[in-house]
């Protein structure tokens, strides 16, 4: 068959961002929020007499001649889309949506209501979520799914159900040829085979995946995640948008809008080693202070945002949590330590070795260069209080921080290169399996390591 | 939790202490018990700038005698930045921190002091009290002196609004 | 959204960012493969000597029997280009059926909309074709000293965009017949697929200010018009025909013409996309009804006992503790 020759499909969705693209490509093709704006109808009337119209209507137009404009719906003044009026739905208001940055713009305006079908990696609403795959495949990818195989994404601790609800939707509502679903974790360990520090391709190491929303520490043992010492932390790159905003209200400047913090911390925020000597650098060197130009898109307004100690402070509550808040005390080089010694006790010297990081929070300047350091102390700390104890040398660990280009986006990178390989076909769970066997086949993928 | 401490070391001989308080020397020309300090970088520098620093830390654990006159100072920095306003000349502001420096305040350790609980001093000896009122007063008057230089470094006409950002920030939740 | 759109949306966006990062001064590097409907790869790369020149190469399934149809067909690719400043063919890239070459520099924006419709322009030759054979025969028959009194036909076309699916043109005297053999997978899709069909079919006749779309007829043999080249296949049960027959009013101007063209080069991909919607909205509803089932299910279950045991009350109602 010449879908054979068709490159594979990657599709990494998040919570925040969706991630698309065709493997053998290097980045994603499309990158946008994972948000869906269905149809809203108003509910000023009553269900009731919103039924009475919606069938009268429906019954003198069978078929609603809406060939031409997929918004000129007669507004059926009752309840949302998914209420009890399902029956009395003649028409095609359920293909009246928009995902993406498309949603977010349709949201603003009356008729559509935003909603985000996965919370926290895991999705929660199917419905939405089998559309958003259904736009995504066929306006975004231009693609027949009868035609290719898929890669898809899993947060780690997805329960199997959640597999065999996706391979569901693609086998049986979108006749995709093959799938394979991969866990996160696992994909973001072989994107950092590309940086030029790793010399083995292992897949054993700790990822730290820190996206929009929350942070992940994964321990990964030859493949397989070590699934009782995943570790959560609650900061991620919307804390760090929120207290960079706060630190300009605190200092009154004229545009303190979450979208300026968000532009500033992804231009101007780095690590830095101490932020006391940070504050003295920036006394000794006035150039240190930025100025940040918002213009609105007339270019007819300009204001003028000074960048002070934000730069190296926002990225600093990775390390030192409670500077922003107090529920969250533990910096990370500490989770990042607690988390591998709850591994067991033959796979922490791999663990520490290959320290890979992956998500768009992890990409400030110096931020792996910081965190081996800290990770360092505290681990000779350990080893030194050991000896001390014990009267015997250890032979040292080695603590290894790999960062590279890929990083943003680094799990759909993985895939990427994952499925670009000739034996990628062969691990996937084919169509045909799933008709003999059934969703049962998809709780297990096999592993295979790129040689 | 990994606030900054104090490094000054208590030397036993020769630096006097007041209950639990330590008189540390000060480089200042004002008239007072101090001592004067013998090297570039004294306790007041010091507080300048780990001001910025601690303001964003709610827990801090006294390490060293010296810890407790950095949190003094560091209060005392927040009082002085909220008297002050966006549009304070220098010289306005030099008037209006030398008020307040020499204004009345409550001594550590008694009633009126927000954080007694790290404070201990001899409340029934007069002379140690005295002494050690006089030598926070010179603290507060040195200390508001070189808050002013590092506030108008760019321009004599308004205070840095950097440091300005910090008035909102209380250092454990506490001001005097 | 219901209907696909006809231009592909990444290479315009790759365009795009291809443009704006030259117009800065810094060119991308860019090295994408893209795919498309039917088996097309589209890749877009920078030209090996110069970062600020592309190379956009396609490469589909029906370039073969495109070419079979008739000459003339890179003239016309050609023809669609050769408005834009900057843009030329070159000797095809390897592996693939054609590439263009694109100035980044002299880029203006409509051609950008022009290059993501690469897919559309090497698909409507065919049409093209048949569009001229149109316009022969009916002159022919409007001049009575040719008449002959038979209905002249013209040659049929094939394409061959997919394994096994064929779109079949044939122009005759008075109107255009396009015949598009479609394959069904799944058992439901054929179920899914024949009300849908049978909806275009009726709708004609049910709507009067529908009438003047195209007639459309479905059936499970090959209609008679393409069974000439199809005698070698039998109609197994899986496989149907679509007849869409064309008249004048539908292609009488170039716009009209490329709308139509659009349209039905992207019918089959349209078909099975609200195929696959159709059974998505299914899936909506049956989960909402399992949804309220479970709902009337859990009202219906028992209370729970403590640990099992009927708690013991006296009379007064007070519990006895053990």
């Amino acid at each position: 068959m010449s879908y054979l020759n068709n490159p594979a499909i990657v599709m990494d969705n998040g919570t925040g961002l969706t991630k698309l693209g065709f493997a053998g490509n290097d980045s994603p093709s499309w990158v946008f929020p994972t948000a869906i704006a269905t149809a809203q109808r108003s509910t000023t009337k009553s269900s009731g007499s919103g039924a009475s119209t919606s069938s009268a209507q429906s019954a003198s137009n069978p078929y609603f001649g809406n060939s031409t404009s997929a918004t000129s719906f007669n507004s059926l003044a009752s309840a949302t889309l998914m209420s009890n009026n399902l029956a009395g739905k003649r028409g095609t208001e359920d293909l009246d949506f928009y995902i993406g940055n498309e949603a977010l713009t349709a949201a603003q305006g009356p008729s559509y209501s935003l909603s985000y079908p996965i919370r926290h990696g895991q999705v929660e609403n199917w419905d939405h979520m089998e559309r958003f795959w259904e736009n995504s495949i066929f306006k975004y990818l231009r693609t027949e799914p009868e035609d290719h195989f898929f890669l898809l994404t899993e947060p780690p601790l997805n329960p199997p159900e959640n597999r065999e609800q996706v391979a569901e939707i693609f086998f049986e509502g979108f006749n995709c040829a093959g799938l394979y679903i991969a866990v996160q974790a696992v994909l973001a360990l072989a994107a950092s085979w590309t940086s030029s520090k790793v010399v083995d391709r292992s897949l054993t190491g700790t990822v730290i995946d820190s996206g929009d929303g929350v942070t992940h520490v994964i321990p990964v043992a030859e493949g397989y995640v070590v699934g009782s010492a995943i570790k959560n932390i609650p900061i991620a790159g919307r804390d760090i948008t929120l207290f960079i905003q706060s630190l300009l209200r605190e200092r009154g400047e004229e545009d303190t809008t979450l979208r300026t913090a968000e532009r500033i911390k992804q231009e101007y925020c780095y690590v830095c080693s101490d932020i006391v000597k940070e504050f003295n650098k920036f006394d000794r060197d006035p150039q240190k202070f930025a100025q940040f130009i918002v213009e609105n898109s007339e270019k007819t307004k300009r204001k003028v945002i000074d960048v002070g100690y934000e730069r190296f402070l926002a990225p600093e509550i990775f390390f030192n949590p409670e500077i922003a808040s107090s529920d969250f005390l533990i910096p990370l080089p500490t989770v990042v330590d607690q988390t591998i010694q709850a591994c067991p006790i033959d796979v922490r010297k791999g663990l520490y070795n290959n320290i890979v990081l992956s998500g768009g929070s992890t990409m400030f300047k110096d931020f792996g260069r910081r965190l081996q350091r800290d990770l360092k102390s505290i681990v000779n700390n350990r080893i030194a209080l050991s000896e001390s104890l014990s009267g015997t040398r250890s032979t040292g660990v080695d603590v290894q921080v790999i960062s590279h280009r890929r990083q943003r986006n680094a799990v759909w990178f993985g895939g990427s290169l994952l499925a670009q390989t000739a034996e990628f076909k062969s691990y996937c769970h084919t169509k045909q399996d799933y008709d003999e066997i059934g969703p049962e086949i998809v709780r297990n993928f096999s592993l295979f390591n790129m040689v | 939790m990994p606030a900054y401490h104090s490094t000054f070391a208590t030397d036993a001989q020769n630096d006097r202490m007041v209950g639990n308080v330590v008189l540390l020397p000060l480089k200042t020309n004002f008239r007072g018990p101090a001592y004067q300090a013998n090297s570039d970088y004294d306790i007041i520098d010091e507080c300048l700038d780990l001001f910025r620093a601690n303001s964003f830390f709610k827990n801090f654990e006294i390490r060293s005698p010296a810890d407790r006159i950095l949190i003094y100072g560091i209060l005392f920095v927040n009082e002085c930045l909220s008297q002050l306003r966006a549009t304070t000349s220098y010289n306005e502001g030099l008037k209006l921190l030398t008020n307040v420096a020499l204004d009345d305040f409550a001594v550590p350790g008694t009633p009126g002091f927000p954080m007694n609980n790290v404070y201990s001093v001899p409340v029934q000896s007069h002379a140690e009290m005295d002494l050690l009122k006089s030598y926070i007063q010179q603290f507060r008057q040195e200390l508001a002196m070189r808050l002013l230089e590092r506030l108008y470094v760019y321009s004599k006409d308004r205070p840095s609004k950097f440091w300005l950002a910090f008035t909102r920030r209380r250092f454990m939740n506490k001001s005097l | 959204m219901l209907h696909l759109k006809p231009e592909n949306l990444l290479v315009q966006k790759t365009l795009t960012e291809a443009w704006n990062a030259n117009e800065s001064g810094t060119p991308l590097t860019l090295d994408r493969v893209i795919s498309d409907f039917d088996y097309t790869t589209l890749h877009l790369s920078n030209s090996p000597e110069n970062k600020a020149v592309l190379w956009l190469s396609i490469k589909t399934k029906a370039w073969q029997s495109v070419l079979k149809c008739g000459e003339g067909f890179l003239e016309h690719l050609e023809s669609k280009y050769s408005a834009f400043p900057g843009i030329a063919p070159v000797g095809p890239e390897q592996g693939y059926d054609y590439t263009l070459t694109v100035d980044l520099g002299q880029l203006q924006p409509d051609a950008i909309v022009q290059l993501s419709l690469l897919k559309i322009h090497v698909m409507s030759f065919a049409f093209q074709l048949a569009f001229h054979e149109f316009s022969k025969l009916s002159q022919q028959t409007q001049d009575p000293a040719s008449f002959s009194g038979s209905n002249d036909t013209g040659i049929v076309r094939q394409l061959q965009y997919r394994d096994d699916e064929n779109i079949f043109v044939k122009p005759s005297n008075d109107r255009i017949t396009v015949i598009f053999e479609t394959f069904f997978q799944d058992e439901t899709d054929k179920v899914f697929g024949k009300v849908f069909l049978q909806e275009f079919v009726d709708a004609r006749k049910r709507n009067r200010s529908i009438q003047s779309a195209p007639q459309v007829l479905f059936s499970h043999e090959p209609p008679l018009e393409a069974a000439s080249l199809m005698s070698a296949r039998k109609a197994d049960k899986n496989r149907r025909f679509i007849t869409f027959v064309l008249f004048p009013r539908h292609f009488q101007t170039p716009e009209l013409q490329f709308s139509t063209v659009c349209h039905l080069v992207l019918f089959r991909n349209y078909f099975h996309y609200h195929i696959k919607c159709s059974k998505a909205f299914m899936h909506s509803r049956m989960r909402y009804r399992v949804d309220s089932f479970i709902k009337v299910l859990n009202r219906a279950k028992l209370d729970e006992t403590d640990d099992g045991e009927q708690t013991r009350r006296t009379i007064t109602g007070r519990k006895l503790v053990y």
